[in-house]
């Protein structure tokens, strides 16, 4: 959530009227319990409602993809330092394997069912969201973040560096 | 000035004990909310064990710690379709499980594709009313931060106080065993 929140020393404003999913709008911040880890709670942007269709992450399965990167780097090793054919040939096959077949389910379209949202955090390139977990049923939603707070701002500087955190989400040609 | 002294006397004593009474709702809110709770069971989904209109003693200390859970467990959780409605079902996969799902019992298959692997803090609810359940089979496993709360007795109809709830387990066969 890096541009919109602090990694650390942000406070966040929750209303617990938004809990369970009520009332609640694509592009809010919400506070939801993560489905895999209940005692921890995640702090995400709602971009996609019940019915939606969503494009996964196409970024996550090219050959951009961190895991593909690293193999190449150790296939340009292995050319420079003269490993044997054999584990070159095994390099090649696994980069084959990483950037497409293996991560393609990335690549797909997805439809959001009722009763769930689809979830990611602001700072796509490191974050834990949906594209990992899958959808998130609004039972698990805790309330949604209406204002943030700063401290490691001082008193003087707004109130702790307080600010409104707003829903700006927009389709071109005007609002739905 | 006698007089004035006694309504004030009046009015503490009649006063106070409504003041005490006030600052408990507060407390039992919170131990409502968070240790244990009734709820009435509606439906017919955990037929035979829970009949529609009973009344249920709740646990919820916890609620939400897949460690607190064995199979078997009659649980409330909210319906992950919609988060509005809470469903009573019975526990019978936990956390990295395989589950051979309902509709391919029949088939005798155990082909590991048709299977389902239970992520993570998640679990397999189904209903003991096989026939007319909404269920895992339907929405797969359910995540654990759901959960409201633990099923321990039955506490109406009076005649059924404390019946067994694990006399009658559902679907039996429901793990996948190598």
């Amino acid at each position: 959530m890096l541009p919109t929140l602090n990694a650390t020393g942000d406070f966040v404003h929750v209303s617990k009227y938004y809990k369970d999913g009520k009332k609640i709008e694509i592009g809010d911040c919400i506070v939801a319990s993560k489905p895999t880890d209940p005692h921890q709670r995640v702090c995400k942007r709602i971009t996609g409602m019940p019915g939606d269709i969503i494009l996964v992450d196409p970024s996550m399965g090219s050959k951009l993809n961190e895991y593909s990167t690293i193999i190449a780097q150790r296939i340009q090793d292995s050319k420079e330092n003269h490993i044997d054919d054999q584990e070159y040939k095994e390099l090649l096959d696994l980069m084959d394997e990483t950037s497409t077949s293996k991560l393609s389910n990335f690549n797909e379209y997805v439809k959001v069912p009722p009763g769930h949202v689809w979830l990611t955090g602001d700072n796509l390139s490191c974050s834990v969201d949906s594209r990992t977990y899958n959808f998130v049923p609004m039972g698990l939603i805790r309330g949604k973040i209406v204002a943030a707070n700063d401290f490691n701002k001082s008193f003087n500087d707004n109130f702790w560096g307080f600010r409104w955190i707003k829903n700006n989400y927009f389709t071109l040609g005007g609002k739905e | 000035m006698r007089t004035n002294n006694t309504t004030t006397h009046y009015l503490k004593q009649f006063f106070k004990p409504i003041l005490i009474s006030i600052t408990w709702i507060p407390v039992i809110i919170t131990f409502n909310n968070h240790v244990c709770f009734v709820a009435r069971i509606d439906g017919r989904s955990m037929e035979p064990t829970l009949k529609s209109g009973d009344w249920v003693f709740l646990w919820k200390w916890n609620c939400t710690d897949i460690n607190a859970y064995k199979r078997n467990d009659v649980i409330l959780f909210k319906a992950p379709l919609n988060s509005k409605k809470v469903y009573c079902k019975r526990i019978k996969g936990l956390q990295y499980d395989s589950v051979i799902p309902k509709n391919i019992n029949n088939t005798t298959s155990t082909d590991a594709k048709k299977l389902v692997h239970i992520p993570r803090n998640h679990i397999w609810c189904e209903g003991d009313n096989v026939f007319h359940s909404i269920d895992s089979n339907t929405y797969g496993p359910v995540s654990t931060g759901l959960c409201v709360g633990k099923v321990t007795k039955i506490i109406w109809p009076l005649s059924r106080f404390g019946t067994d709830l694990y006399e009658s387990q559902g679907r039996t066969n429901v793990l996948y065993k190598k």
